[in-house]
């Protein structure tokens, strides 16, 4: 592909006002600072539009616009997966195994095929039907699942987790399916199992998956974001040293919405479903490949999805079973999941055990940082604890050896930032312990050993939000007398930017004024839809409400990923500016002749076409065309520079502590992160409230209890599974900068969906290890873990 | 879920009549459902409550306050002569789950719900509760299990009410149907109304046999009180531990306390060790930090803790301390 070069600057963008506070209206149009800024030569294909950098100020995209699917959300009128009722539909259950282990001695369908209303029964254990939720930990961010079930074979499957699947029912009223469910007889003849990482590591454990050791060790990586150096050297050069293990649990993804899908066969090699995922081309492709059809047979639809957080890429057991059980009744079936089933079998953020070893000079310099973790994915894969040790600091000698350890339990999935805040809680806490023991300010600490990378914005994140928490007060602390202590605590943000090619959209542009922006993207519920009008608008002069945006539809054959990794944004809004950029070139050319004036005369600016006379509104400029439609497709293209930055964030906590009680309360988080150019303001401090709450919840209240002597999963409803609720919730300020990196794609788009639930855990611990004088170790920080640490001390 | 037969009874006689072992009466239906759905209730026949007249008032008499068993707990909560002279009543009502569980929860169904232990919850272990022959919790996970009264089963008691009410002294009406089908009401104390695991293991945590209902509860005149619940999750959670503190004042004296702890122990569970250490001293040397230091441990004597809920011997302790302050008026630190 031809290019040019083309000189940019990039910088940093200061929000010189702060976020309104809550109640108070926020200022639509806001000052702003440049600093840090650099001009670069950039590579820019033949094709891109204009490249945008530091100095241009977009009119609609940036601003804090409410979303276009708000209205709808609130008012119950968006239909998602569960409210799609096509005409003869029947539901879907599925028999789960009540074993974590057994031999399947007796599988008796015939009573649940004679109850009231049933239309199809099958059986699920046959021996290569796959965990696909397994296949979908497995693959990297942001693609779809790389391995599918196949079509059911012959022998019988051992069930390896209570609650694997063994057989299915479709019957015409969901109560009717839940007794024929009931109805189906499964005889058992019990195995032994590992329930736990202790027993699943000792040297003669039962194995969890026939012929293959439980620890697998994962492979390193190499390079200045791997291993680096000599750890054993860089200990002994050390002048300070700390060592710690570090505890995370097993966290449940609860999104609102359940896994589920509905199918229907429009004919024998035809397939539509209605799909809760994250990636519709990804259930595509499994239900394609699954019933040998063309995956253009295939079409799926998500119009909505009540969240995701990692764990719906793929069309899953719920999507295979689900038209699986269409195909048997010969008739349209939804398959829902129940909160239970939700929490047993769809995915989870596995647990870590890591120990830590760091070693520094006396001025705060690290000569080291090891970490050797164990982990359990439960049948799955994916127990690594992330890049944070390897990636955030400065440090000559690295090393991070993961390892997998397989229990008999459901199989992990991608949970938003997979492995990372496992791994900034051990890193974070275990610097805040070296810089006691180095007697500096933990800040300091982490400044000492800055990384230095381009157009990086983390130091400026440090000052706004060391200056908005008031971490100076931290040099003269005073943690209180009485029961109740108080303590600050700060951990860095971190996530590599991942987006890129393939994406594609395209708009068009009609004689009555619409303009359609279709994009093979679904909106994962961050507000994806608002930003393709956004970046559509900018070009056409509208307001985004102005524009109709078509995704969640496989049917228009526009790739677009899985919305995963933080990758939507950076991946499609490049692709949606080209198109729109064309389209409205094209538009202008077709236009200017019947003006009598030349393209580059013509401009459009607040729903307004100017250069040709009086101002002409957008749909009688479009009028004027009479019935010619304009459309123009653009792919996105290559990052210009393979190599960006990452995207980096710091939060800082401040905490209260009852020493009596055990209970801690987080008073106020402060969040600064940047995603590049900030694409809506709102949707974004949305972003990061949510990963500040989600990561206040795994901190302090989430973790899934397992049995050990059954087994079993004690805690899969919400009543005991305790996910943060509205009182736990500071204020949160959540503060984004631009980091603007024109090397990157022309909207100088990054992601935003994972960094901002990193390091919340890590800066609670902090804080909360303030406030006590003691450190804690071990996550969620429960009362019963406060008072037994004070216990320990005392 | 299994079909069951519905009935509506429109007295209590008939409501009582048509009550056995095998039927199980519905007042809010918040625990009821959930054991359905839960697959561990599964009766032949459901008795809605909600029809008869009478149960669902709630009135001043010359010996207290009457509430039916049907009244609910929002109205516990919002009623302001309760509020004023039963403050620790109106708290454990304003404690309990969320806004849309206390508009339809009721009295009689907080005081009667079943264990909230995740063994019993279960559906796959056939416990001690149900007719098995194990008590999970005994090698398991039993962070949230009893360390007082335990066993043979060592579930923790989840009524916020119950402790309040027990603190305030209240008894408890129960009717039933004698051999001639004629109606016959009996009041006891409601602390007598609770039965440990030891006296009954299966069909519930009450004396109430199947022909029986609990119809309503008698709160007589009250000093001071006060109810603290800890949650680990303060926004809709069960109590880790809760307690209930009474305390009639006389001359700057202590006349009497009562304090009951929730959460500890398969039954509400009375401190009458405690409260023996407070009665009778002048209420400065009540609230002096070692007397309520004795107070607190007193409480907890006899604990026997399993492996993961040391931790409620501490918490109980604080709560303890901090229900006897609050309850003689001093500020307290929020539990």
């Amino acid at each position: 592909m031809a290019k040019k070069n083309v000189r940019a600057k990039g910088g940093i963008i200061l929000p010189a006002e702060q976020p309104a506070a809550a109640g108070e209206l926020r200022p639509v149009a806001w000052e702003r600072r440049v600093v840090d800024t650099a001009t670069v030569e950039v590579a820019v294909p033949e094709g891109e539009p204009p490249l945008w950098d530091v100095e241009t100020r977009p009119q609609v995209v940036g601003k804090p616009l409410a979303r276009l699917d708000g209205p709808v959300k609130v008012s119950g009128r968006a239909d998602y997966t569960y409210d799609q009722h096509p005409p003869g539909l029947l539901y879907g259950k599925i028999v789960r195994s009540a074993y974590p282990h057994a031999k399947i001695t007796r599988l008796e369908l015939e009573r649940a095929r004679a109850m009231p209303g049933v239309r199809a029964v099958i059986r699920l254990d046959a021996a290569d039907l796959q965990h696909s939720s397994a296949a979908a930990a497995a693959a990297e961010p942001g693609t779809p699942a790389a391995v599918q079930p196949r079509q059911a074979g012959g022998q019988s499957r051992n069930p390896i987790f209570a609650g694997d699947e063994i057989a299915a029912v479709a019957a015409e009223s969901e109560e009717q399916a839940e007794d024929a469910a009931r109805a189906v007889v499964v005889e058992y003849d019990p195995l032994p199992f590992v329930a736990d990482i202790e027993s699943a590591r000792a040297p003669d454990a039962p194995r969890v998956h026939a012929g293959q050791p439980n620890v697998r060790e994962l492979p390193a990586a190499h390079g200045e974001d791997g291993d680096r150096g000599d750890v054993h050297a860089g200990l002994l050069a050390a002048e300070a040293r700390v060592e710690g293990e570090y505890r995370t649990p097993v966290a449940l993804h609860n999104a609102l919405e359940t896994h589920g899908v509905v199918a229907r066969w429009e004919a024998r090699d035809k397939l539509t479903v209605w799909a809760a995922t994250q990636g519709i081309f990804g259930v595509r492709g499994d239900l394609a490949q699954f019933f040998h059809l063309p995956p253009h047979r295939v079409r799926v639809i998500t119009d909505y999805l009540g969240g995701g957080f990692g764990s719906k890429f793929g069309a899953g057991m719920a999507g295979i079973v689900a038209a699986w059980l269409a195909r048997e009744a010969q008739a349209p079936v939804k398959l829902m999941y129940s909160r239970k089933e939700e929490n047993l079998a769809t995915g989870n953020r596995p647990s870590s055990q890591q120990q830590v070893r760091l070693g520094a000079k006396k001025d705060g310099t690290l000569t080291a940082i090891e970490v050797i973790s164990y982990g359990t994915p439960g049948i799955g894969h994916g127990a690594g604890v992330g890049g944070a040790a390897r990636r955030i600091y400065a440090c000559a000698n690295v090393r991070q050896q993961e390892h997998d350890v397989a229990t008999n339990l459901g199989p992990a999935a991608a949970f938003r930032a997979p492995g990372w805040p496992q791994g900034s809680f051990a890193l974070e806490s275990a610097l805040d312990e070296l810089a006691d023991k180095l007697e500096m300010d933990p800040l300091e600490l982490r400044r000492k050993n800055y990384r230095e990378k381009p157009f990086k914005a983390l130091r400026r994140q440090y000052e706004i939000g060391a200056e908005r928490i008031g971490w100076e007060r931290r040099a003269h602390w005073q943690r209180g007398t009485g029961p109740v202590r108080r303590g600050l605590g700060m951990a860095t943000a971190c996530w590599p930017t991942f987006g890129g090619p393939p994406a594609t959209a395209r708009v068009t542009v009609q004689p009555d004024g619409t303009v359609t922006l279709t994009v093979g993207s679904q909106d994962l519920g961050g507000g994806t839809r608002m930003i393709a009008a956004q970046v559509t608008a900018e070009e056409f002069g509208l307001t985004p409400y102005q524009v109709r945006v078509e995704l969640g539809d496989t049917r228009w054959e526009l790739y677009g990923p899985a919305s995963g990794g933080s990758v939507t944004v950076t991946s499609i809004a490049p692709a949606i500016r080209a198109a729109a950029w064309k389209a409205k070139n094209q538009w202008l050319e077709a236009l200017a002749p019947g003006l009598g004036t030349t393209p580059d005369k013509l401009r459009l600016a607040g729903g307004m076409l100017h250069g040709a006379g009086a101002p002409l509104p957008f749909a009688r400029a479009c009028a004027r065309l009479r019935q010619a439609t304009i459309s123009a497709q653009a792919d996105r293209a290559p990052n210009y520079q393979r190599s960006l930055t990452e995207m980096y964030g710091a939060q800082f906590a401040e905490v209260e502590v009852d020493a009596e009680t055990g209970r801690i309360r987080v008073l106020k988080i402060v969040a600064v992160h940047d995603c590049g150019r900030t694409m809506n303001r709102l949707l974004a401090e949305s972003q990061v409230n949510g990963g500040v709450i989600m990561g206040l919840s795994y901190a302090l209240y989430e973790e899934r209890v397992v049995d050990r002597p059954t087994g079993r999963v004690m805690n899969t409803d919400l009543d005991f599974y305790k996910l943060a609720g509205t009182r736990e919730i500071p204020e949160i300020e959540a503060i984004l900068l631009d980091a603007i990196d024109p090397r990157g794609n022309n909207v100088n788009a990054k992601g935003l969906g994972e960094p901002p639930i990193v390091p919340t855990a890590a800066a609670i611990a902090n804080a909360a290890s303030h406030a006590l004088g003691l450190r804690l170790r071990e996550l969620p920080m429960t009362p019963d873990r406060v008072l037994n640490a004070l216990a320990a001390r005392a | 879920m299994r079909n069951f037969e519905w009935l509506e009874p429109r007295t209590l006689e008939e409501a009582l009549a048509a009550l056995d072992a095998g039927a199980k009466p519905l007042a809010g239906g918040v625990d009821l459902l959930g054991e359905l759905k839960d697959h561990i209730a599964a009766p032949k026949r459901i008795v809605n409550l909600k029809r008869v007249p009478g149960l669902n008032t709630l009135r001043r008499e010359s010996d207290g306050l009457h509430l039916g068993a049907l009244v609910r707990l929002d109205e516990i909560e919002m009623h302001p002569e309760i509020r004023r002279h039963y403050r620790a009543l109106a708290e454990a009502a304003a404690s309990v789950g969320t806004p849309q569980i206390r508009n339809q929860g009721t009295l009689g169904g907080n005081l009667c719900q079943r264990p909230r232990c995740w063994y019993y919850r279960s559906e796959f272990h056939h416990c001690l509760k149900k007719g098995g022959g194990i008590c999970y919790a005994l090698a398991g996970e039993n962070k949230y299990h009893a360390i007082l009264g335990g066993g043979p089963a060592f579930y923790a008691h989840p009524s916020d009410l119950a402790p309040a009410l027990i603190a305030l002294d209240a008894r408890a009406r129960i009717a039933s149907l004698d051999a001639r089908r004629r109606l016959r009401r009996r009041t006891l104390p409601l602390e007598e109304f609770f039965r440990t695991p030891a006296q009954r293991l299966v069909g519930g945590e009450t004396l109430l046999g199947a022909h029986e209902l609990l119809v309503e509860v008698i709160v007589p005149p009250a000093g001071e009180s006060r109810y603290l619940k800890f949650r680990e999750r303060p926004s809709h959670d069960w109590a880790l531990v809760s307690c209930a503190a009474h305390l009639k004042l006389a001359a700057g004296r202590v006349r009497e306390a009562r304090i009951v702890l929730g959460g500890v122990a398969p039954v509400p569970w009375r401190a009458q060790a405690a409260e023996r250490t407070l009665a009778g001293l002048p209420l400065e040397e009540a609230l002096g930090e070692r007397r309520l230091k004795l107070a607190a441990e007193a409480a907890l004597a006899g604990a026997e803790p399993l492996r993961q809920n040391w931790y409620k011997i501490t918490l109980a302790q604080t709560l303890v301390r901090r229900a006897v302050e609050a309850a003689a008026g001093r500020e307290i630190v929020n539990v």
